[in-house]
């Protein structure tokens, strides 16, 4: 028997079982890409000060 | 030594051994995806600092203790961390971080507001406050699942064990995530420009 393999480039179902492809439609990935570049850029980082706090109390243990 | 080069798991076994500048690479690494992690949750600087800090501190204590399961992965392990301690201050506060105006904040004002005179700066930041403020307007089971998949990057698979759901649970979970968005999104007629 020959196994056929179709590749996604779908990134919320990358290295997920097709039983996980199953649930999103078509329509629902596709918007999922489109908000992800407004998600994106809703990403914060902490203040440098937070992480000169938790690198000193490493440090001083 | 070129820190940026190597794995999570060799920055944690060179911390280990005493290495100060592998944890400094691990933080850089990941400090976005878990703060931001944590941040949309609690939806509060300061707190999201705090438990930002306590997180870390969390990590490295275990890891000093030689506690760390090697069998995990890093940023999974601290995402985790992180969320029990995101649950453990809502509990201290008696209050679900289940937001649904229940801070006295209306999206549909702020979706109301749009004064075209506005420059484009201020209408992009705009937009990105309305996103922010639809997503925690999700239930908040259906807003951790997108922040894990989204912000942290984590398989569903690490979601389900994160959450102590199945896995279809938790693509159940993403799927009304986006289809909730959608929704609002297309009642309040918001539109992203990125």
């Amino acid at each position: 028997m020959i196994e056929t393999v179709t590749p996604t480039s779908n990134s919320i179902l990358d290295n997920e079982t097709d039983e996980m492809m199953s649930v999103f439609t078509e329509s629902e990935i596709d918007f999922y890409e489109s908000i992800k570049p407004s998600l994106n850029q809703l990403a914060k980082n902490p203040s440098s000060e937070s992480v000169q706090n938790i690198l000193n109390i490493s440090k001083s243990l | 030594m070129n820190f940026q080069l190597k794995t999570d798991q060799e920055l944690v076994h060179l911390y280990i051994k005493g290495n100060e500048i592998a944890l400094s690479n691990l933080i850089t690494r990941h400090k976005s995806r878990i703060y931001t992690s944590i941040y949309l949750l609690v939806k509060d600087e300061f707190l999201a600092e705090d438990i930002f800090q306590d997180t870390f501190i969390k990590v490295i204590k275990t890891l000093k203790a030689g506690r760390y399961n090697e069998e995990g992965k890093f940023l999974p392990w601290v995402l985790r961390i992180g969320h029990n301690l995101v649950i453990d201050y809502f509990r201290k506060e008696k209050r679900s971080p289940v937001i649904t105006n229940g801070d006295g904040f209306d999206i549909f004002d702020v979706l109301g507001i749009h004064d075209e005179s506005i420059e484009e700066k201020m209408v992009k930041q705009q937009t990105f406050d309305d996103l922010k403020a639809l997503i925690h307007l999700l239930p908040s089971e259906q807003k951790e699942v997108l922040i894990m998949r989204h912000y942290g990057d984590l398989s569903f698979k690490e979601i389900a064990d994160l959450t102590d759901v199945s896995i279809n649970t938790a693509l159940g979970r993403m799927r009304y995530a986006l289809n909730n968005l959608r929704k609002m999104m297309v009642s309040k007629e918001l539109t992203l420009k990125n």
